[in-house]
């Protein structure tokens, strides 16, 4: 038996996983429901700007934190990746302000989904959990490597899906790694359920070597 | 697209996903039991070496061909109670192509995590049963 149906919902998420890669680059439509008026609130999905936007005004859906966000957490997360985005202060007031007929509970839900789809692909880091400073911005890295890969300007990599910028960005690693003769591990988050049957197998092990 | 049976876990697997039980050495970090890890990625080099013979001129009078060490390497993936260690050995069964071969692992880089996954990527060698 393959160890793809030896562990248990393994292939099934496995299937799971290539639908939310390819959806990175269908640009499916996102929207969340508003009470008034009826017609939902489209949404653009996460790119490099988007990110550094959200950043930049501490947004807890991609800094993290201790406190449930807000409302205003909500709104300001929705106003960044509405299609009417800018820099005027009174459309963003508006627009805000309009946020109070938003249903809550799915927005919370869809900017979630929208984070993990984001970072779906997110490059591994080391075990030992070493940490070392940065000398640039994490949107220099990107546009630097699709500019020298894919001749592409800056503002073609700030404006392109994140979920689809990171795994570019990961099949151009790997490529590269394999011509300079190095082995990068590659990541799926599926991978998780290879994780949980490993830890299972290695503690019924554990506990019969203690027997 | 998903269809039922293209699923590799990696890019240029030379074999199947395999189970491996690997055992660390003595003086190792993790040595409570025997790992089962995932391999991945497995490539396993088998070659010959060509032996010139050659006269008292040094002119080629022939050639002796016979099989080289056998080596490998693979990403596997490791539970989160310990990773794998230089000196490690382990066993497999015909999956690789031939009977059962007993390996010992000859490098073991240090391992990259992604929330609960850890890989390690690790080379082996073939352990053979005497040395001339």
């Amino acid at each position: 038996m393959s160890l793809f149906d030896e562990i248990p919902g393994y292939r099934a998420a496995l299937s799971a996983e290539t639908e939310q890669r390819d959806a990175a680059f269908l640009q499916l439509p996102i929207a969340v429901a508003r009470k008034w008026p009826r017609r939902p609130l489209a949404l653009l999905p996460l790119t490099i700007r988007r990110m550094l936007i959200l950043e930049h005004a501490q947004s807890p859906f991609v800094c993290g934190g201790k406190n449930a966000p807000t409302a205003g957490d909500i709104a300001l997360f929705l106003w960044v990746c509405s299609p009417g985005f800018c820099a005027d202060k009174k459309r963003r007031d508006s627009f805000i302000k309009s946020c109070r007929t938003v249903n809550a509970s799915d927005a919370l839900e869809t900017i979630r989904r929208m984070v993990n789809a984001a970072f779906y692909d997110s490059p591994p880091r080391s075990s030992d959990g070493g940490e070392s400073p940065s000398y640039w911005s994490m949107a220099a890295s990107f546009v630097d490597c699709f500019a020298a890969e894919y001749g592409w300007p800056m503002d073609t990599t700030l404006d392109a899906p994140l979920a689809g910028v990171l795994q570019l960005f990961k099949v151009i690693q790997h490529r590269r790694s394999a011509i300079a003769g190095e082995r990068v591990p590659l990541f799926n988050p599926s991978d998780s359920v290879k994780s949980r049957w490993l830890m299972a197998q290695n503690e019924a092990a554990l506990k019969g070597a203690q027997n | 697209m998903a269809t039922a049976n293209q699923f590799t876990d990696g890019t240029v697997n030379g074999y199947n996903s395999l189970s491996l039980s690997i055992t660390n050495p003595t003086g190792a970090t993790y040595t409570s039991a025997a790992l089962t890890c995932i391999a991945e990625t497995i490539t396993v080099t088998r070659q010959y070496k060509k032996i010139l013979v050659e006269n008292h001129l040094g002119v080629p009078v022939g050639a002796q061909y016979t099989r080289d060490h056998v080596t490998g390497t693979a990403t596997i993936q490791v539970p989160a109670l310990g990773t794998v260690e230089v000196g490690a050995t382990f066993t497999v069964s015909a999956a690789l192509g031939e009977g059962s071969e007993n390996f010992i692992v000859t490098g073991a880089d240090k391992s990259f995590s992604q929330n609960d996954i850890i890989k390690q990527n690790i080379s082996f060698a073939k352990v053979l049963s005497s040395i001339a």
